[in-house]
């Protein structure tokens, strides 16, 4: 039988299925699982691209070991994924529970949180390190008349850091937002109505209802959140600090990469925070899946 | 009849042959980072297609960054341009993968009488694979409008540090909190450029022998670094935190900045009303002489890449070996990319010396040193570029030189420098 024939021995509704399917599957072959593979295969070896590879062996990954800048990086990546998921989170729930119970205006709201999102991350980047610029910038001649000192904000290996991920949580809440505001619409009324009718405060039914019912929501903002704040690159790199203080992981792999060719012992690193990315998201679905919570 | 018939084919044959070889078409692809460049290039490619009609050109203009990783990633792929404009920078990284340039089209005698530093810079091996263009350096550029409104002429052009020192105090303004308006010396952003020219000055390397180490911790480096930290934590010409030196002088805030004489460019395209002067750098005993007296870089030109097809490759020297025969080229190659032309024939043309920039360039150029490869961690993230932020964040002038030169010292063990020229210094006498 040929091909063409065992095609059309295929029911139409299969065919369909198959159709929509294949170019899918054809691009992420060969846009994402070989690269992978291939990822993997130079990953035990020494590799610039300009001269042959040379087989290595387990070299790579034992050297990630003794790389002081690679933890550096890493505590970095941890401090801003934790932060940004962490703190983040607070403020996009606690504005999404204000902007859900606003009435008149939301749309134009709904633009003003979401803009910062739709905003190009480097765009965001050179006006924050603008507002920051601790001689001329906006944010100290704020401070200044309150009488609070200068800050020297990404100017100092103390508070870079801090001043990044507050720049980057105020850049990407309005997506959290709106992740909220889809979990709080699907919370049936009734149960407030009832919670009201027992009596509850608006703290209790936050407490009781909101956050019960909103776990899936709160479980996909969690390990989304910490895969994106683990590849963060964009922001660290535009709003970078002093003595590597915000070097992040995905900045120092690809410092590897691209502007020291080695490009082995990247593909290594990518690999290693494959691993670190794989098991925390392990972690948070062991910890999640515990107490569920049905209605 | 039957020779004659067979005599005449092959005349036939060959003529034909040579027409058709004669007017073999050509296309040669040329990547540059530059677009100013370009321009000029595209003006002289025109030129030539006029004159080799048979030769025709596809240019294209990456910016740097993806630059060197789309030419490495045409080598691996087996797609490069036949002609690209080279950074010494990449040179360990790319030699292999240049052509040499042919001795019988290129005139290496004439090039290492001509030329700064050819032997040093250019010659891999007995042979050169990108070619010399321009030099630059480090030098002081100032607001020429706050230097006339303090009362300086040319005539104040300070030569030694105690004198620049002086002049920056005086060009420093506070607002009536104490802070830094306008600062008379800015250093902020390329301190550890700045640094190691006064290393130079005082005597210093920015090598160990042979490369192996960075050479900083030393009395010459504590001693130059003191005096920047004096600079700004006693004279407050600058302070922590201050703008960089090109945001400072492009928006007013600095009296005199300290930079490489590519700003000259950046200030003319993005702040054209700044009315700004440069001079060379100052010394502490006010003389060039013997040097180094700074740190310099060659801007150099094109490469042909060694995996292009043969015809190519020759169309392509022949291509350049009739720009750069073109003074006319060099000359405003030089002028826009602020570099002092590498052929020291050229330096008295009057186009060179009518620009302050190049002529201070010009005039420093022969007591600077270039110490070859410095690998971009070295440069930047773990060596020179520390001493900035270790010496604003509290650490003595050795703590700071021992800390960054520990870190550069981690990076050489990994990628041994390869390229090392900076002991061929030849001290000068005027």
């Amino acid at each position: 039988m040929s091909l063409i024939e065992r095609i059309k021995a295929i029911d139409a509704k299969k065919r369909f299925v198959l159709a929509v399917l294949v170019p899918a599957m054809v691009f992420f072959a060969f846009f994402s699982f070989i690269p992978i593979i291939y990822a993997f295969f130079i990953s035990f070896h020494e590799l610039d691209f300009l001269n042959p590879p040379s087989f290595v062996g387990l070299d790579n990954y034992m050297r990630l070991g003794d790389d002081t800048h690679l933890f550096n990086s890493l505590v970095v990546t941890v401090k801003f994924a934790v932060s940004t998921v962490f703190i983040g989170g607070l403020f996009a729930f606690s504005f999404a529970l204000l902007i859900n119970s606003v009435k008149r205006g939301a749309a134009a709201l709904r633009t003003v949180y979401f803009l910062p999102v739709m905003t190009s991350l480097v765009a965001v980047g050179v006006i924050w390190g603008w507002l920051y610029q601790p001689r001329f910038g906006l944010l100290n001649e704020v401070l200044k008349l309150f009488g609070i000192g200068r800050q020297m904000w990404l100017s100092s290996p103390a508070t870079a850091l801090p001043s990044a991920i507050a720049a980057s949580i105020w850049q990407g809440m309005g997506f959290t937002i709106v992740i909220f505001l889809a979990g709080l619409h699907g919370i049936p009324q009734s149960y407030y109505e009832a919670a009201e009718v027992d009596g509850a405060s608006s703290l209790q039914k936050v407490w009781n209802i909101t956050i019960p019912l909103l776990r899936p929501t709160f479980v996909y903002l969690l390990i989304t959140g910490f895969i994106g704040g683990f590849q963060v690159f964009d922001q660290l790199y535009v709003m970078s600090g002093p003595l590597n203080s915000t070097r992040g992981f995905i900045e120092l792999l690809y410092t590897r990469a691209f502007s020291y060719y080695q490009m082995g012992r990247a593909a290594a690193m990518a690999f290693l925070l494959f691993a670190i990315i794989v098991t925390l998201t392990l972690i948070q679905f062991r910890l999640v899946s515990r107490g569920k919570v049905e209605h | 009849m039957k020779s004659r018939f067979v005599t005449g084919t092959l005349v036939f044959m060959l003529v034909f042959g040579m027409t058709l070889a004669a007017s073999a078409e050509v296309t040669l692809r040329h990547w540059d980072w530059h677009q100013p460049r370009m321009n000029i290039k595209l003006k002289y490619m025109a030129e030539y297609e006029a004159l080799n009609p048979n030769v025709t050109f596809d240019t294209q203009v990456i910016g740097w960054d993806d630059y060197w990783t789309r030419l490495m990633s045409g080598v691996a792929g087996g797609d490069v341009p036949d002609i690209a404009q080279f950074h010494n920078s990449q040179t360990q990284a790319f030699l292999n993968h240049l052509e040499a340039f042919p001795a019988d089209v290129f005139d290496y005698d004439r090039y290492k009488e001509e030329i700064i530093n050819f032997e040093a810079a250019y010659l891999f091996d007995g042979t050169f694979h990108f070619y010399p263009v321009g030099i630059m350096s480090g030098l002081i550029f100032y607001n020429a409008d706050y230097w006339e409104a303090a009362g300086l002429t040319e005539a104040d052009i300070p030569k030694t540090w105690d004198d620049f020192v002086e002049i920056a105090k005086l060009l420093t303004k506070y607002d009536s909190a104490g802070d830094i308006q306008v600062a008379g010396f800015v250093p902020n952003g390329i301190l550890g450029v700045f640094w190691l020219d006064l290393h130079y000055q005082l005597g210093g390397t920015l090598y160990g022998e042979g490369a192996k180490t960075v050479a900083w911790n030393n009395p010459a480096g504590i001693q130059a670094l003191e005096l920047i930290e004096s600079m700004i934590f006693e004279d407050r010409v600058s302070e922590v935190g201050f703008l960089g030196f090109n945001e400072a002088m492009g928006t007013g805030h600095a009296g005199m900045a300290y930079s490489w004489s590519w700003l000259g460019g950046e200030l003319d395209n993005n702040y054209p009303d700044l009315n700004w002067g440069v001079f060379r750098l100052p010394t502490f005993d006010g003389k060039l002489a013997p040097g180094p007296v700074a740190r310099n870089n060659h801007e150099t030109g094109m490469s042909v890449m060694r995996s292009v097809r043969q015809e190519n490759k020759d169309a392509a020297f022949e291509f350049l070996r009739w720009l750069y025969e073109d003074t006319d080229y060099l000359i405003e190659v030089n002028l826009v990319l602020g570099t002092a032309p590498s052929n020291r024939t050229l330096l008295d043309d009057p186009r060179i010396a009518a620009s302050p920039l190049i002529s201070a360039i010009a005039e420093q150029v022969p007591y600077t040193n270039i110490p070859g490869e410095i690998p971009h961690e070295v440069e930047n993230d773990y060596g020179l570029g520390m001493l900035q932020d270790l010496l604003f964040f509290g650490y003595p002038a050795a703590d700071a030189l021992a800390t960054a030169e520990a870190e550069a010292n981690s990076v050489l063990m990994e990628r041994a420098v390869k390229w090392y020229v900076e002991d061929l210094y030849t001290p000068v006498t005027d």
